[in-house]
């Protein structure tokens, strides 16, 4: 490891780097090269894979670049704009496509937010039983999403699986077509999501939930709050960073949607259910449009980091009132 | 929720001493919380339970109606047809998977502890530079980079090989975040002693820092398993020869539109989460601290 | 367990740091040469040294193991090549071998649906077969025309059909019978057929499940009912969708109806109609024999027979598909690997007889004229459909067209979101522009 010979200058007086004049000090004794070189394995793969591809996307995105075409010319802005050309049908599609993902994010947020807080509240009671349960709730979100999408592809087939067979014996008798029809697609795609990653979310509010200061509680009770008035006055304001790193990171994690609509209903029925990211990956490595692909994915990701900021904002100024 | 209360577990609130007949009628109040518990349980526990009765069915036993939760006839039929077929070489996707995901967290670990450990306890020109550029692609979607990082990847020569899975999905700003969080959190004083020993910024990381800092490596470590493990996009694009394969995306090939063989296909779920779900067993403490730690400190 | 790749090579190290250094110049230097080639001049009937062709496909079925004991019979005919067979779901095969072309991992030869050869002879990622066809001695009069004409696009040969596989009719014997109907004479004409569905309805019985949603391609049945009815999918060039005319509009009312009647489960899969129907649950499936036959006679105790598509329309017509060889682009060819690729082609091609048990028809009329084929009672019901077997017009991208903008469209229909006239009429705008592109895009490709 090259690192460590080169690192080796000793740093015997650089003791406090953040507290005495550090820069001046490490680099009369010689080790100045060192946090470059700790630093450099990591900087190289990301800037290969991360700072590179961001660059290289959006020069993509300005050609007319087909996997297969000899000539890949230059078209400015043309691929942006053709995806606001409401005449174009891959403008069509792409919003169609948006449409689907803004629907899933609308509908499996809020069930990914306020579920796993109900059942992280239930859980951060002390009670035999409690690490087990937590577990359980957990588990599917080991599961990989290609083994829950055979998976739910088969208990939910409309004519021959298994939840439409229990719900015949509920006594319902027509069979639902969960993979077919809206608004059945859009219950299975926020279900089976809400049934997969809520045990994540449930987790990262247990954790908030634990740091809360205890004596706001017990102030609390002292005041003769109702335990309504306790959740609203103490446990909410004290989620109230961890609320925002799970609203962000859901919003950010439902419109990432690919798996579950690839796999369990192919964007069907028509393309009701085909969202931004499996468009763009068709288009891209399907129809090898890949100037068109990259525009659009710039496109998805500028929203998602407006939504983000948006969001975060939103935070902020309540916390200043 | 009227049964749940929010009383922090860290210091459970001492309730007055109860008479008897209250201890009843308050453990009579735990009925309703209990089944809500167990009802949930068996709701996300039973596909699960549902997958593996199904990789023991015939193939006939499978599609028959109705369904039976337990097989009328015990059969390895799928997992014979999975071991055997040599269409579906699902030995091979296992060690793909392995290999794959052992290579990505061994590469994670290294990379992002070194650069983790710079940017918590070193000073140099450009380190707010380098932890801000890495900081903000946390929040950047992953999908951005697919496109130029297929022509990247293909341009490196690493098409269908497992460098496109090790290497690429190590860029993850994740890891040096959440290390980085950890390094700070320790006590200064062990480095500075080994300091004054003559040990150097190398010695001091192996010798002082990693041994202290176990717990969140193995957080990490399992965390980017898991990941590797289950990724399905790229694996999909950037794999050619079924034999290259990770079990994952040779799953979702097993899948034919018609006469869909659900045993073997079961059989090959079950296969694939299994090392997930042993892993998980064992090292549920650390998933579940690292996801709540990552959670908070965000 | 063997090592599952080269051991990290020195050349991928330097290609980490080369990549560092060289990202963003990736623009000037990744075009591909996908021109066209001259192939090395080689003969068939390789006797060199032993060597592996590697031949990708979408058999992953039944069909599948068939052709790998087709493989194994030509291994034992050549011992001197070994063709190993990668088999994987026919989406990925699309989306993954043009990529490899590009990237230089392409194999040396793969089977395609005849529907998108005319995509990927445009693209460049297969090469023109004029002159293979002679070498491997095949001729027009040993095919049927119109499936020989189906590997020819733009006066090129771009592929070598192996069979042809026309959607037909599969009945089950016994719900029929329990039905009252004959089950060794299923209905061939419109009037049977509803009068048939009608009485398996008054028993409580949907005869035809019609999927709504099928991976494999909701629109077939809508492909030959409006082929019967008179109609023609594009214009002959492929410029202009014509699916919205009054044939394509009565086909796809004759779908609708058989749903409102109740002869058809609404919203059903294209899975759920196959697995209704081995558990005796309906009694009529449309489907390609390639698919269905072996998949069905694996199913114990059902009794089922199969006859061409019913005649709904004022005349018989089947969409059909065809399974077509074709030669990869390599950046370079190896005159050794040619020829060895030429001496299976030429063996497979007279032994695909043995393919026949897979389900589809051979293309050589020969074959299909065999005592062997007449021994295969499903594979020779189906073959009656031959002189009546309609395709796809050989247009690049048609395919993307009939998946993307068609089938979802009929889907919509299906689903009951849309009426049959006003889809398939906003799907006609929808193809018009997407013909447009793909013809300047193709045009551009080939110049």
């Amino acid at each position: 490891m090259t690192t460590a010979d080169l690192a080796s200058q000793p740093v015997r007086e650089d003791r406090a780097p953040e507290q005495t004049a550090p820069r001046a000090r490490s680099a009369r004794h010689g080790s100045r090269y060192a946090p470059y070189l700790f630093l450099a394995p990591f900087m190289i793969i990301f800037g290969v894979f991360v700072l590179a591809p961001a660059a290289y996307g959006v020069w993509i995105s300005l050609h007319n670049w087909d996997f297969f075409l000899p000539s890949r010319p230059w078209v400015g802005l043309g691929n942006y704009l053709e995806l606001f050309d409401p005449t174009a049908l891959v403008a069509v599609q792409f919003w169609e496509s948006m449409r689907a993902t803004g629907l899933f994010v609308l509908f499996s947020v809020p069930f990914l937010v306020v579920i796993p807080l109900g059942l992280a509240l239930m859980l951060n009671r002390t009670f035999p039983g409690r690490t087990f349960f937590r577990a359980v709730y957990f588990a599917p979100y080991v599961l990989g999403v290609s083994v829950i999408g055979v998976l739910w592809q088969y208990l939910l087939n409309a004519n021959a699986g298994l939840i439409n067979y229990h719900l015949a014996q509920l006594g319902i008798a027509e069979a639902i077509p969960w993979l077919t029809a809206t608004p059945w697609v859009w219950v299975t795609l926020v279900g089976v999501t809400v049934w997969w990653t809520l045990g994540f979310n449930a987790v990262v509010y247990l954790a908030g939930l634990q740091g809360i200061d205890t004596t706001l509680y017990e102030a609390a009770r002292v005041d003769g709050a109702t335990k309504r008035h306790e959740f609203w006055h103490v446990t909410l304001p004290g989620l109230r960073p961890v609320l925002l790193f799970v609203i962000t990171i859901t919003i950010l994690a439902s419109a990432n949607v690919f798996g579950q609509a690839y796999l369990l209903t192919g964007g069907a029925p028509s393309s009701e259910t085909r969202t931004a990211i499996m468009y763009i990956a068709q288009t891209g490595f399907e129809q090898f449009r890949i100037g068109k692909a990259s525009a659009m994915s710039y496109i998805l990701a500028l929203l998602l980091i407006g939504v983000s900021t948006l969001n975060f904002l939103l935070f902020r100024r309540q916390e200043r009132n | 929720m009227a049964v749940s209360t929010t009383a922090p577990s860290k210091a459970p609130a001492p309730r007055p001493a109860a008479s008897p007949g209250r201890r009843r009628s308050r453990a009579w109040a735990q009925v309703p919380f209990y089944a809500v518990l167990l009802a949930l349980s068996v709701a996300f526990f039973a596909p699960i339970l549902w997958m593996i009765s199904t990789s023991f069915k015939t193939a006939g036993d499978a599609t028959a109606l109705p369904p039976q939760w337990i097989p009328p006839t015990w059969s390895t039929e799928g997992y014979q047809t999975l071991l055997t077929d040599p269409q579906v070489p699902v030995l091979r996707w296992l060690a793909n998977s392995l290999v794959a995901g052992i290579g990505h967290t061994v590469l994670v670990l290294a990379t992002a502890a070194l650069a983790a450990y710079a940017l918590a306890r070193m000073n140099f020109r450009g380190k707010n530079l380098a932890f801000g550029l890495i900081v903000s692609t946390l929040f950047v979607p992953g999908f951005v980079f697919l496109m130029p990082n297929y022509l990247i990847v293909d341009a490196l020569d690493w098409l269908d090989s497992m460098w496109a899975l090790i290497v690429p999905s190590a860029a993850s700003a994740f890891g040096v975040f959440f290390l980085r969080q950890f390094f700070l959190s320790l006590p200064r004083e062990l480095e500075e002693a080994a300091l004054l020993d003559g040990a150097n910024r190398w010695q001091i990381f192996r010798r002082v820092v990693v041994p202290l800092s176990l717990a969140p490596l193995s957080t990490l470590a399992v965390l980017s398993f898991l990941g590797s493990w289950n990724d399905f996009l790229w694996p999909l694009y950037v794999l050619f020869n079924p034999e290259n394969l990770t079990l994952p995306a040779g799953l979702a090939t097993l899948r034919n539109a018609y006469g869909t063989d659900f045993p073997a296909v079961m059989a090959g779920a079950v296969l694939a989460s299994l090392p997930v779900l042993v892993i998980y067993a064992v090292a549920q403490r650390y998933i579940i601290a690292g996801v709540s730690r990552s959670g908070l400190k965000g | 367990m063997t090592l599952l790749h080269p051991p990290p090579s020195r050349r991928a190290f330097l290609g980490l740091g080369a990549g560092a250094v060289g990202a963003a110049a990736l623009g000037a230097c990744g075009a591909p040469d996908l021109s066209a080639v001259d192939l090395p001049d080689v003969q068939e009937g390789y006797d060199g040294p032993p060597l592996t062709l590697r031949f990708w496909n979408g058999l992953t079925g039944g069909d599948g193991a068939i052709m790998r004991d087709l493989l194994l019979e030509f291994g034992q005919a050549h011992p001197n090549i070994t063709v190993q067979m990668f088999a994987m779901p026919w989406s990925s095969f699309y989306q993954k071998f043009p990529a490899a072309v590009v990237s230089g991992l392409a194999p040396d030869l793969g089977l395609m649906q005849n529907f998108h050869v005319a995509t990927n002879a445009a693209r460049g990622v297969i090469v023109s077969l004029d002159e293979v066809a002679d070498r491997v001695g095949l001729t027009e009069d040993q095919f049927a025309t119109t499936v020989w004409q189906s590997g020819i696009v733009g006066e090129q040969r771009y592929s070598i059909p192996l069979d042809v596989w026309p959607d037909s009719l599969f009945y089950n014997k016994r719900v029929l019978a329990d039905a009252g109907l004959d089950p060794e004479d299923p209905p061939r004409d419109r009037a049977s057929y509803e009068a048939a569905l009608e009485t398996l309805a008054a028993q409580g019985v949907a005869g035809h499940w019609l999927p709504a949603v099928d991976p494999q391609g909701v629109g077939r049945g809508f492909d030959s009912l409006q082929w019967q009815m008179g109609g023609e999918l594009y214009d002959e060039t492929g410029s202009r969708a014509l699916f919205n005319g009054p044939a394509g509009v009565e086909a796809l009312t004759w779908q609708l109806e058989r749903i409102r009647a109740g002869h058809s489960k609404p919203n059903v899969n294209g899975g759920d109609a196959n697995v209704a129907f081995k558990n005796n649950l309906n009694a009529f499936l449309w489907g390609g024999p390639g698919a269905l036959i072996n998949d069905l006679s694996s199913v114990e105790d059902l009794d089922w027979g199969v006859v061409p598509l019913p005649r709904i329309g004022d005349r018989a017509a089947s969409f059909s598909g065809s399974h077509q060889f074709v030669i990869m682009r390599q950046r370079t060819f190896d005159p050794d690997r040619l020829a060895a690729t030429y001496t299976f082609l030429s063996w497979i091609s007279a032994n695909s007889i043995g393919w026949a048990g897979a389900g589809p028809v051979p293309a050589r009329r020969d074959v299909v004229e065999s005592a062997e084929f007449a021994a295969l009672p499903a594979q020779s019901a189906v073959a009656e459909a031959l002189p009546d077997v309609r395709f796809y017009p050989l247009v690049p991208g048609i395919f993307e067209v009939q998946s993307t903008i068609l089938y979802p469209a009929i889907s919509d229909v299906l689903l009951g979101h849309a009426s049959p006239q006003e889809a398939l009429d906003e799907a006609a705008a929808q193809a018009a522009y997407l013909l447009e592109e793909n013809r300047q895009k193709y045009a551009e490709a080939r110049a």
